[in-house]
């Protein structure tokens, strides 16, 4: 099993909802639960609302994304020509629940995504971005179950 | 504030319905980055009219993201400065692990019904 899909949206929150659409059908068939599919959704909707919000800094911009998934893993590639994003402000959320305790704004989406994916990182090494996010979620083995 | 909000794009939509001096939102749809704004708008007109205990039932709540909760919090700090809050009922499993994977449960009261929920400003 192994398929790919490419989709490209402008920096509107209302894609939010279509690129959500499109990782439900492809893991449709996947041997992810429930459960596990309704979180990823949430991790990639989360990564992809952060590219939305802060990668063009109010104006238009396009995004591209590339969904993979084969017996391993799922991956999601979000690539944007916005501005710079460091990899170090990518930060641990570890004490998120005294972090909302303090009634703090923001890194809960960063902290959902490391949460809830098996890996998360940026790259600025390709010659048509400036950003690409990357989420990978292991494929849990038929019978079996990842972390 | 009208009654009923008509979905959008987002297919989110709000209907309101007092009971006494609660307030309860009925949440339908899904809530995202894109579809919060409606939902602080509809808890901030509260606020301006300083009806401040206000239930959010999700039964028909059919997705969440961190932005919605995100609004949670910030209003039911301001709500509970005016002596009195936000609290959330009917969750759905799918809702609910949401609220769970973020602890927000440790902030915000949960109750099983609309009903308890509303009782629970007056006990």
């Amino acid at each position: 099993m192994s398929q790919e899909r490419l989709l490209t949206i402008s920096n509107q929150s209302k894609n939010l909802s279509e690129v959500r659409q499109v990782v439900a059908e492809m893991l449709e068939p996947s041997t992810f639960d429930r459960k596990q599919t309704n979180e990823i959704i949430l991790a990639v909707d989360e990564g992809l609302a952060n590219v939305v919000e802060h990668a063009y800094q109010g104006g238009l911009g396009e995004i591209k994304l590339i969904f993979g998934l084969d017996d391993d893993s799922f991956r999601v590639h979000v690539r944007d020509n916005g501005i710079l994003f460091e990899p170090s402000e990518l930060r641990d959320a570890v004490d998120i629940h005294a972090h909302i305790k303090k009634g703090l704004k923001g890194g809960l989406g960063l902290f959902l995504m490391k949460r809830i994916m098996d890996d998360v990182y940026y790259t600025h090494d390709g010659p048509d971005y400036v950003n690409e996010l990357v989420m990978v979620k292991k494929v849990p083995a038929v019978g079996g179950e990842t972390s | 504030m009208p009654g009923r909000q008509p979905p959008t794009m987002s297919d989110f939509a709000i209907e309101r319905a007092e009971q006494g001096d609660v307030d309860v939102l009925r949440l339908a749809g899904q809530l995202d980055a894109h579809s919060f704004p409606q939902l602080q708008e509809a808890l901030e007109g509260l606020g301006v009219s300083n009806r401040a205990r206000v239930v959010l039932d999700c039964e028909s709540l059919e997705y969440i993201s961190s932005a919605g909760l995100g609004v949670l919090k910030k209003m039911s700090r301001e709500f509970r400065e005016k002596e009195g809050d936000i609290r959330l009922a009917s969750l759905t499993p799918k809702i609910k692990n949401v609220v769970d994977l973020l602890g927000f449960s440790q902030v915000i009261r949960v109750f099983p019904g609309s009903e308890e929920a509303v009782r629970s400003f007056t006990e």
